[in-house]
């Protein structure tokens, strides 16, 4: 029985998918003229191992592609063929195509072969143009290899190094007539640099196994100033109990390049993700005692940790990195960048299982939190054991939060990793010079933000080079350097992730934005607005159409898309600017989702949580520090800053205990770059609180971003902020 | 809480024109004086009346909401919803479970009653159709009038009901 291929089709698109990304990522660093070599050897590597994968699962169209990639890709590597702009645009053009057919094939829908096929025509086209001698490898760079070797072989004899490729079929009797294979494989790697890859195709189920029967075949590349009646030799003893077919392919290795054909490499140049990756040691030794049981372990585990001797960093680096840690251990692991899932130890898991998990924890926590309710009411001489105990569970219960928390978490640069190509198409179409800086790319966001948080970021990053930067001339003319900066940064802020992007191109126009809201009636004619009231306009809905439509230069287009966006995501948006100098968005957003830290208040008989995050500060006002506004909204000095008062209780209908100010607690909170005090009885106490969504089974409230359930199973409101400032403001309008 | 099993056979009755012909299931309640009904077949549970954690600004018919096994159900006052005189809260005073199918996807909603009373089998011939009592009064919401022993019973389509009458009209539900 042949082992089942597709259980292993999502994790090949999974890293195929990133192995693409990290290829595009090292195309963008690739510098035009003089190209770094390991550069070109990340690429070639991502390349070849497509092209493995996909032709082990039988997905031909993108073997057959990724072959013409690898043969151009092979020649930029030896130095025969330039990397210029017009290649450098085929390569990323040929990352593209490969996503489309990933995709479509992931998708089981056919593939756009015209789209394919054109590409793949061009890159032929640039082998063919080199204009070097050699004209053997792309006389057929689109066949499939056995084509290409057959073209190849005309001219072997021309050079000293020549490639062998050696298709080693024993028979299943193999062992039972004293051969071993292992030791084949360890004569042939004598003669000169070898490459294997074990085909376990034919292995059957394990309760079918003959132990003493060789199921597995080998594919070898060889290369090396070799004669063919060497290889022979090889095989002298076997060769009437085995499939040996040997051809010569010519020579493509570099003596540069040659490093990254080496052994280890093969072991994961034709996909570590399937079956057929076993470590070619592990797969050879196995052929000595019990062949086939080990080996078929190792397919089974073939997700997992295979390559202990390559040491790679466990996190997927971002490109720079990446670059730089391939330089590093290019020479002695040579580790593709497609395993490096695999060489980290780390398993993929189902978003849902995580979820589930998260669900059940949530539940936890709310069980405790009741215990621990219960635990402060308990007399007697064993409550303070039992208090102890509570303790250590709600220790315990945090850390195991946290963890299944972090198992969500994502670097932020699986979002940023978009940008470079995104800077580099939009730069092109606009004729203008822009330089993307990433920081901060290692910092860790919930999986669900993540998600959520790449258009709202898109959105910005394309405002910042459409309206921001200036074209080249004027920014000379400004006195700026030509090439413009947009500079992505995100970084933990106080129990919140803050992501910036930042230009320095001309700034928000503000003259522009102003009147274009007094020619459309938002702002009166005679109304004056601070900076930062002008720069809120662009989130107006409609405002940025308007602007669009026009024409008129000036962000906006969106951009109260954008805000609502983050806004569902429980983040805030806020903007700077200077004139001349560039803008700034930061964007706000909460670490995760499920859970919030929390500050539980009481109006009359309801219970509420605020977010801790929005606290600044919870205070009893002095009964005369408090002055009304014409009559009809309280403020208060807090920090030389006039701070409007909202009581909770008129606002939601309560009937409170406390109706002077002074008998109850302010508690200053932010919402969207506003302060208002909140009036309530009382502060009872900091929680982290699971939120559920009031959604699922009625609607939206304003005011109301979800609720909880707490320890004594009773439901509390968890307050939206922004909603209760906008929604105080609507009624004291009213 | 009283567990109602309800019956596996025949179910989606409703929509199956075959079986609508056979008897349908209904729990039957009152509430100010009336006798209601819903199909058996959306009733998840039948629980004692407790507090609720109110809702501001919500109409006054949406109670508030409750934690029903770790979800937040929304409680409506089915007195108020149908514009009867406000009752106390009583001992018999239940909160009907069930489960309604909106747009998008079913959501659980608890009606406040003011007791339940049976499940009755009511047959096809028994259901005749609300009368049209003339513009202004809505009876949309009701599926049909059916005579249980004697007694005539108000038969609603909770999905009518909820989705229309409820949530559909909640402010701020839609923005």
């Amino acid at each position: 029985m042949a082992l089942d291929l597709t259980q292993f089709h999502a994790a090949f698109f999974d890293e195929s998918f990133e192995a693409l990304d990290s290829m595009e990522a090292a195309l963008l660093q690739l510098d035009i003229g003089a190209p770094d070599p390991e550069l070109i050897n990340t690429i070639f590597r991502v390349a070849h191992s497509i092209k493995g994968g996909s032709a082990t699962f039988g997905f031909t169209e993108i073997a057959s592609f990724t072959h013409s990639l690898e043969t151009l890709l092979d020649e930029l590597r030896g130095g025969r063929m330039q990397v210029t702009q017009p290649i450098s645009d085929l390569l990323l053009k040929s990352v593209d195509v490969m996503r489309a057919m990933l995709r479509a094939v992931q998708a089981k829908q056919p593939i756009d072969m015209q789209r394919v096929a054109d590409v793949q025509f061009d890159i032929e086209l640039a082998i063919a143009q080199k204009g070097a001698p050699e004209v053997a490898a792309p006389a057929a760079p689109a066949a499939p290899p056995q084509a290409e070797s057959a073209a190849g072989a005309a001219a072997p004899a021309s050079r000293g190094p020549r490639q062998w490729q050696i298709r080693f079929r024993p028979f299943r009797e193999l062992f039972a007539r004293g051969n071993d294979p292992l030791r084949m494989l360890s004569e042939l790697e004598t003669l000169g640099r070898m490459s294997v890859r074990v085909d376990a195709s034919a292995l059957p189920s394990f309760a079918a196994l003959d132990p003493e029967g060789c199921y597995l075949a080998w594919d070898i590349e060889l290369e090396g100033d070799i004669e063919e009646q060497a290889i022979h030799d090889v095989f002298d003893w076997a060769e009437g109990d085995c499939e040996l077919e040997i051809r010569c392919v010519p020579s493509r290795e570099t003596p540069a390049a040659e490093s990254t054909v080496e052994q280890p490499a093969g072991q994961h140049e034709d996909g570590a993700e399937t079956a057929e990756s076993s470590e070619v040691t592990n797969g050879a030794a196995a052929s000595e005692g019990s062949p086939v049981s080990e080996h078929a372990v190792d397919a089974l585990l073939s997700a997992s940790d295979q390559d202990k001797a390559s040491a790679a960093p466990a996190e997927r680096a971002p490109p720079a990195a990446a670059a730089a840690e391939h330089a590093e251990h290019a020479p002695k692991a040579d580790t593709p960048t497609i395993s490096a899932v695999g060489d980290s130890g780390s398993i993929r898991v189902a978003v849902e299982k995580i979820d589930e998990l998260m669900n059940t924890v949530g539940e936890l926590v709310i069980t405790q939190a009741m215990l621990s309710q219960l635990g402060r009411s308990l007399e007697g001489p064993m409550a303070e054991r039992f208090r102890a105990g509570l303790a250590q569970l709600e220790r315990n219960m945090r850390e195991l939060q946290d963890s299944v928390m972090r198992v969500r978490m994502l670097p932020i640069s699986f979002v940023f990793s978009r940008f470079p190509r995104m800077v580099r198409d939009l730069a092109q179409k606009l004729g203008k010079q822009v330089e993307l800086r990433v920081t901060g790319e290692h910092t860790e966001l919930d999986k669900t933000v993540l998600e959520k948080i790449g258009d709202p970021l898109v959105h910005l990053v394309r405002n910042s080079i459409d309206h921001g930067l200036e074209k080249p001339e004027v920014r000379v003319a400004a006195g700026k350097p030509p090439v413009g900066t947009v500079h992505l940064d995100a970084c933990h802020r106080g129990g919140c992730i803050a992501v910036e992007v930042r230009d320095d191109g001309a700034g928000l126009d503000k003259e522009r934005i102003l009147a274009k809201a007094r020619s459309r009636g938002l702002v009166g004619p005679n109304d004056v607005l601070t900076d930062e009231q002008i720069y809120e306009l662009i989130f107006l809905p409609g405002f940025s159409t308007a602007e669009q439509a026009t024409d008129v230069s000036g962000r906006g287009v969106g951009m109260d898309v954008v805000r609502r966006n983050v806004k569902e995501l429980g983040g805030t948006i806020d903007v700077r600017s200077e004139p001349g100098k560039g803008a700034c968005f930061t964007i706000t957003l909460p670490l995760t989702l499920a859970i919030v830290d929390g500050q539980t208040v009481s109006v009359g008989s309801e219970t509420y949580i605020v977010p801790l995050v929005s606290i600044i500060e919870s205070l009893q006002v002095k009964p005369g520090s408090v002055n009304s506004v014409a009559g009809c909204g309280e403020v208060f000095s807090f920090r030389g800053e006039y701070v409007p008062i909202i009581r909770l209780y008129e606002l939601f209908g309560v009937e409170p205990r406390a109706r002077e100010l002074h008998e109850g607690l302010i508690v200053i909170v932010e919402g969207e770059g506003r302060r208002v005090g909140l009036f309530v009885d009382d502060l009872l106490g900091q929680q982290q609180v699971v939120i559920k969504s009031l959604d699922a089974n009625f609607g939206r409230v304003e005011g109301i971003s979800g609720a909880t359930i707490l320890g004594d199973g009773s439901v509390a409101l968890i307050l939206d902020l922004p909603g209760i400032i906008r929604r105080a403001a609507t009624r004291a309008a009213a | 809480m009283t567990a109602i099993a309800t019956q596996t056979p025949a179910a989606d009755a409703q929509h199956d024109p075959k079986a609508r012909q056979a008897t349908e299931q209904f729990l039957t309640f009152r509430l100010a004086g009336e006798e209601y009904g819903v199909t058996i077949l959306r009733v998840q549970g039948i629980q004692g009346w407790d507090r609720v954690t109110p809702i501001p600004n919500t109409p006054d018919y949406i109670l508030g909401v409750i934690n029903l096994r770790g979800a937040i159900v929304p409680i409506v006052d089915l007195r108020k919803r149908f514009g009867l005189a406000a009752g106390e809260f009583g001992p018999t005073t239940v909160v009907i479970v069930v489960k309604v199918q909106a747009q998008r996807h079913d959501r659980t909603i608890g009606l406040v009653v003011d007791a339940v009373s049976d499940v009755c089998n009511v047959g096809a011939e028994d259901l005749k159709p609300a009368p049209n009592f003339g513009d202004g009064i809505r009876t949309d919401f009701i599926q049909g009038l059916a005579t249980v022993e004697g007694r005539m019973v108000i038969l609603l389509d909770i999905d009518r009901l909820i989705s229309e009458g409820v949530l559909g009209s909640m402010p701020g539900a839609a923005s």
